[in-house]
Order: structure tokens, then sequence, then C-alpha cells
């Protein structure tokens, strides 16, 4: 068990795979706006896993790729709901919530954190941001009776994936500025393991809705 | 050492916690939504059925329609008319021997003159565009007159409403002379009554029509049981066409008179 623990840095990196080959090689309809948004949030999390891996192995520090990450992940997501919902009126909100979370993170790097820094602060807001959106998703699809079965709806699977997630990683985050500390204990560094799992399961279930877009049963 | 302990045990307990509050969050959804769908199909169901109902009644009205148009037809015109094609032969006969019977032919102009007016009354009765003229006391009087002028039965009309004090739409007034005629026919047709006496009355906020006959009782008990066994189209037509208007009807039997009674309220502007 010990082992499996000390290898889900890799089994993370590696799940990445997982949805991007159902993305690459499975035939089906092809993807639409939403699941191009998630291609490009698989990609940009597998490059920065990977580029943090290279960073750690010659010993820079990291931080900035992950801070530069969670701006990015953030950002993705909130377009990901917005294609999904795909209403003009919600246009001016999402925007509205982009705009500010971009001048919270960035006062929060530059006035407390600084970008060499992990922001736990912002990472913080966006898992409760991303929470909050899965969740109104989740009560939207309550009065939806186009599809009779919640579990054939493709993007069910990637609103569970964020809820589990983000859920998950919630509390990782708030105190990710000390698990992150090169100084700290290994016990409460081995805590970053919570997110390689979690990314992991999450990468399974992206590929569960990606099977399910392209209508191929399982 | 003792913080790094808390630090762990906390970020533990809240991921534990956070993912508990998933799953019951994932619970509500699916049973809410099970819930929503149920109440959903129910409400499709009943939505469906109403649908079913209402054609129903629509396409049993028509055929009823039909039947009575067809009904007047054959015993009024399609006698009339076979009479008058008769006669006219022999008087085709007749003339091929130079014989001319002008009384005949006159009888026959009668006829004809009958026949129109026969229509006129199956148009008049199927759709009462005179109401407008007439109005609703105007309609119930000739009714009166035509049946007095039958000589089937004794009819007298009495009350205290005039056509000026009904505070009722076109509409209503062409329901409520639907729901009269209704009732007559069937005081005709299965009471048998030999005397009949209508009564409509006013008052400040209801107008009441009273139907009294000396034909077979018939109670509220009787109405209900031939709509349950779906044996008064008319009667359901009557009860209908009275809810409508928001108003009631009742039957009831007293002194070997039977009495029809139709209420619709209103309110005084």
């Amino acid at each position: 068990m010990h082992k499996v623990i000390s290898y889900l840095d890799e089994v993370s990196i590696l799940s990445h795979l997982l949805p991007l080959s159902a993305i690459c090689f499975l035939p089906g309809r092809t993807l639409n706006n939403t699941y191009k948004a998630l291609a490009l949030l698989i990609t940009v999390s597998f490059l920065s896993d990977l580029i943090c891996r290279v960073l750690r192995y010659y010993r820079y520090s990291n931080l900035f790729v992950i801070n530069v990450y969670t701006l990015l992940e953030f950002l993705i997501i909130l377009l990901i709901f917005y294609l999904q919902w795909n209403s003009p009126k919600y246009k001016q909100r999402f925007l509205m919530v982009g705009t500010s979370y971009i001048f919270v993170f960035l006062l929060l790097s530059t006035s407390i954190y600084g970008f060499f820094k992990i922001n736990s602060a912002a990472s913080a807001i966006a898992a409760l941001l991303i929470l909050g959106l899965s969740i109104i998703y989740f009560f939207e699809l309550i009065s939806d009776i186009s599809t009779p079965s919640l579990l054939n709806n493709p993007f069910f699977w990637i609103n569970l994936a964020f809820l589990i997630y983000f859920s998950g990683v919630l509390f990782v985050f708030i105190f990710s500025d000390i698990i992150l500390d090169s100084n700290i204990d290994k016990s409460v560094k081995n805590l970053w393991k919570i997110n390689y799992l979690l990314y992991s399961a999450s990468s399974i279930l992206f590929t569960v809705s990606i099977i399910k877009w392209k209508k191929i049963k399982l | 050492m003792e913080k790094d302990k808390t630090i762990v045990l906390i970020v533990l307990a809240g991921a534990v916690t956070m993912l508990a509050i998933v799953s019951l969050v994932l619970y509500l959804v699916f049973t809410h939504r099970k819930r929503y769908l149920i109440q959903q199909n129910e409400l499709l169901r009943l939505q469906s059925q109403r649908e079913i109902e209402n054609t129903k009644a629509i396409i049993n009205t028509q055929e009823r329609e039909r039947g009575r148009i067809a009904q007047n037809l054959h015993d009024t015109i399609g006698a009339d008319l076979s009479i008058v094609q008769f006669n006219i032969t022999k008087y085709i006969h007749e003339l091929k021997n130079s014989e001319c019977n002008i009384q005949s032919l006159s009888n026959d102009v009668l006829i004809l003159a009958n026949t129109i007016e026969s229509i006129r009354n199956i148009c008049h009765d199927l759709f009462p565009l005179t109401i407008e003229r007439q109005g609703l006391i105007g309609r119930i009087k000739q009714s009166v007159e035509r049946l007095n002028e039958s000589g089937k039965i004794r009819c007298s009309f009495s009350g205290s409403s005039s056509e000026s004090s009904l505070p009722f739409t076109s509409e209503d007034k062409i329901n409520l002379l639907r729901v009269y005629m209704e009732i007559v026919n069937n005081i005709i047709k299965h009471a048998s009554a030999s005397d009949l006496t209508i009564v409509s009355n006013i008052n400040t906020n209801q107008y009441t029509l009273e139907l009294s006959h000396n034909g077979a009782p018939f109670s509220d008990a009787d109405a209900l049981e031939n709509m349950i066994k779906k044996k008064g189209l008319g009667l359901s037509s009557i009860l209908n066409r009275t809810e409508i208007m928001g108003g009631s009807i009742a039957y009831s039997t007293e002194n070997g008179y039977s009495k029809v009674k139709v209420t619709i309220p209103y309110k005084n502007a």
C-alpha cells in the first residue's frame, strides 16, 4: 500500500493519458465546444504536471507553474460551464466571475503570497467557486426531463469529477502553503497525495464522460 | 510535531466531510429528480386523460348534433319532399292526359312552404343566431308558443325577468338556451308530460329558470344514476353548460309535479 501511495504522483500524470486517448482515438461523434475546452483543460494539466515534475527533478521551485496552472484551470473550467449552459444571459455573469477571480488572484499574488509561493487562498477560492457551479448544475439537472437517466448525460460525469475533486482537495488547497513548504514534516507533505489520488479519479470520470459523448456503450 | 499532526487531522477530516457532503448532494439530486420525474409523468398522464375526455365529449356532441340533424331532416323535410315528388309524378301523368289539377298543385306549394319553414326551424334550433335579436326571454317565449301550437303539451311562461335585466353575455345566453332546450326535450321525450310551466326569475345576485311538469318524476339521484351509467348525454351536457356559467341544477318531485331548477349566480357590477 505504501508503495502504491509513493507512486501516486506518476499515476496521476499517467491518468491524463486516459481521457486524452479517448478523445484522440475513440471513434464516434466529434467533440463539441464543451469537450474541446475539457480537452484543453486536460492538456494544460498534463503539461503543467510534467513541467512541475521536471523542475522538481532538477531541484528548481515549481510553485510558479502551480500558481499559473491554478489560474488557467479555473478559467478553463469556467469556460466549460459557460459553454455547457450555452445561454447568453449567463455570459455577463461568467465574465464578471472570471474577471473578478483574475483580479483577486493577482491581488493575492502581489500583496500577500508573491508569484513564487503557493497561493493557497486563490486555490481555495477557485475550488469553492467551482463547487458552487457544480452544485447549481446538479440542481438544474433535477428539472431536466430531456434525459430520463442522469447517468446517460455525458456532462453529468464531468460535473461529478469536478465535484468530487474540488470537494476532496478543498482543505488540501486551504493548507497548501503549509503542505508544500519544503521544511515541513513528510507526514504533512504526503497530504498533497490526496490531490493526485482525486485527480486520477477525475481522469477516469472524464473518460467515462467522453465515452458517453461518443456514444460508445461501456 | 503536534502542529503537523493537527494539520494532517484537519485536512483529512475536511476532505472526508466534504466528500460526505458531496454524497449527500448526489443523493438529494437523485431522489428529488426521481420524485420530479414521477410528478411530471403523472401530470402528463392526467393531461392526456383530460384531453381524451375532452375529445370524447366533442365527438359525442358532434355525433348527437349530426343525429339530430339527420332525424329532423328525415322526419320533416324527407317526408314532405317524398309527397311532393309523388304528386309531381302524378301531375306529369295527368298533364300527359291534358288534365291539370290546380288545387293539387296549390297543395304542393303549401307543402313546399311548410318544408321551407321546417328548414328554418331546424336551422334556428341548431344555431341560435337570433338570440342577439330576440334575446333569451324572446326565444323561450317563441318556444312556448310553438309547443302550444304543436298540441303535444300545454305550456305557460311567467317570470320577473326582462331581457334587459339579464346580466349575461351572448355566449352565456346561448348556453342557457341550450340548457332550456335540452330540459324541454327531455320532458317531452322521456317524461311524457302534458302540462309544463316555465318560470324565469331574476333577483339581486342570481337568475333562476324553473320548469315544472306533470310527467314522470325525476330526482337528483335519477340524474346522477343516468350520468354514471352514461345513459344521459343530454343530462351531462346540461350539467356541463350550467357549471361553465358557475351555476347549479336541481331535480325534484313534489305533489305529483316534477321540477327542474337552474340557478345561475352573478355579481352585481
